[in-house]
């Protein structure tokens, strides 16, 4: 029941740190069999198995803590986590531009290739066009969060930012006989401000979020 | 020398020591660090099960699966790629030992 308990805690707090898959069943088969080998072994040295446990899991540690642990050794082995303030304004911009590029390229291809089509039709693919390069980017975007140290948390305010500020990516369908300026909405002093006020948000909170990293760098691994 | 040979290269090079003589278990290779370095060594299990993953995955290290007590258990056993790591890391950790011997107490104690 102990056991079951101190792994349940394990597997959240994997979750929590974005370790999915066969890299955390791996890792909770290792430090169960970890667990009970400790136990056998102080079970043979005469203890009972409820102390034994107890002596175990202590020996083991928190699994909080020992997932934490495993966290940052995962973390080191990426570019993304070694270097995390680099990386994070790196692909903070690479998503921006990306989504940006597509919306422009979107619009720009609507506008020259299917201006046959209704008003309202126009609309919807305009919105669509608006919508998916950002999800496809948040996307991509949440994939390499996950070699991030407290990555998770920099999309889910990626994401909020970008979803609450309306017209962030710079549409703006709010009449029909405008279709043909929604991808013109864009003018450069606004572009360019919602870009540094987006970018310059996420840069800092990343770097809020993995400062002093670099240091502990080199003592976690004897902690 | 890049900073992860000479601090998070420790217990990679430990691990790939004790691997080459005898196929290990996790369990195994945590106690035997910790008793053969008499408890200078004490890697936490949270940073060394990451670090056998990894050196499966980048070949230097075969796995092998049983079922022991009616749990998983898994054998980790070097291959040549892992042999040829090891005498990388030999080989680095041999300069910074070297390094660090010329920094004898006379010379400390000359310089102070």
């Amino acid at each position: 029941m102990q056991q079951r308990e101190f792994l349940g805690r394990a597997r959240k707090a994997l979750i929590k740190h974005g370790i999915i898959g066969s890299r955390a069943k791996a890792l909770l088969e290792e430090w169960n069999d970890h667990l009970q080998s400790e136990m056998e072994k102080l079970v043979a040295g005469g203890q009972d198995r409820e102390s034994s446990y107890q002596d175990a899991c202590k020996a083991l540690g928190e699994p909080e803590s020992l997932v934490d642990s495993a966290a940052k050794q995962l973390a080191m082995e990426s570019w993304q986590g070694r270097n995390p303030v680099l990386s994070s304004g790196i692909l903070s911009l690479v998503v921006f531009l990306l989504g940006i590029f597509a919306m422009v390229a979107g619009g720009t291809l609507l506008k020259t290739s299917f201006d046959h089509l209704s008003t309202e039709m126009l609309k919807h693919l305009a919105t669509f066009i608006g919508t998916l390069p950002w999800l496809l980017c948040l996307g991509w975007l949440a994939y390499h969060a996950r070699k991030m140290p407290l990555g998770w948390k920099g999309l889910w305010f990626v994401t909020t930012f970008t979803a609450i500020i309306p017209g962030f990516l710079g549409f703006a369908c709010d009449s029909p006989s405008k279709t043909m300026s929604i991808f013109m909405a864009f003018p450069p002093s606004d572009f360019i401000l919602k870009f540094i006020i987006t970018f310059g948000i996420s840069f800092f909170f990343w770097w809020y979020q993995t400062r002093g990293k670099k240091l502990e760098d080199g003592n976690h691994l004897y902690s | 020398m890049k900073k992860e040979l000479f601090i998070d290269g420790v217990p990679e090079l430990l691990l790939l020591r004790l691997l080459a003589q005898n196929e290990m278990y996790g369990y195994e290779l945590v106690a035997k660090i910790h008793s053969i370095s008499d408890g200078a060594f004490s890697f936490g299990e949270g940073c060394i099960y990451p670090i056998l993953h990894r050196l499966v995955g980048d070949r230097c290290l075969s796995i092998r699966k049983e079922t022991v007590s009616g749990r998983p258990r898994r054998y980790y056993r070097l291959t040549a790629k892992g042999n040829k790591r090891l005498s990388q890391l030999e080989d680095s950790w041999s300069k910074v030992s070297a390094g660090i011997s010329k920094f004898g107490k006379d010379i400390i104690h000359a310089t102070a």
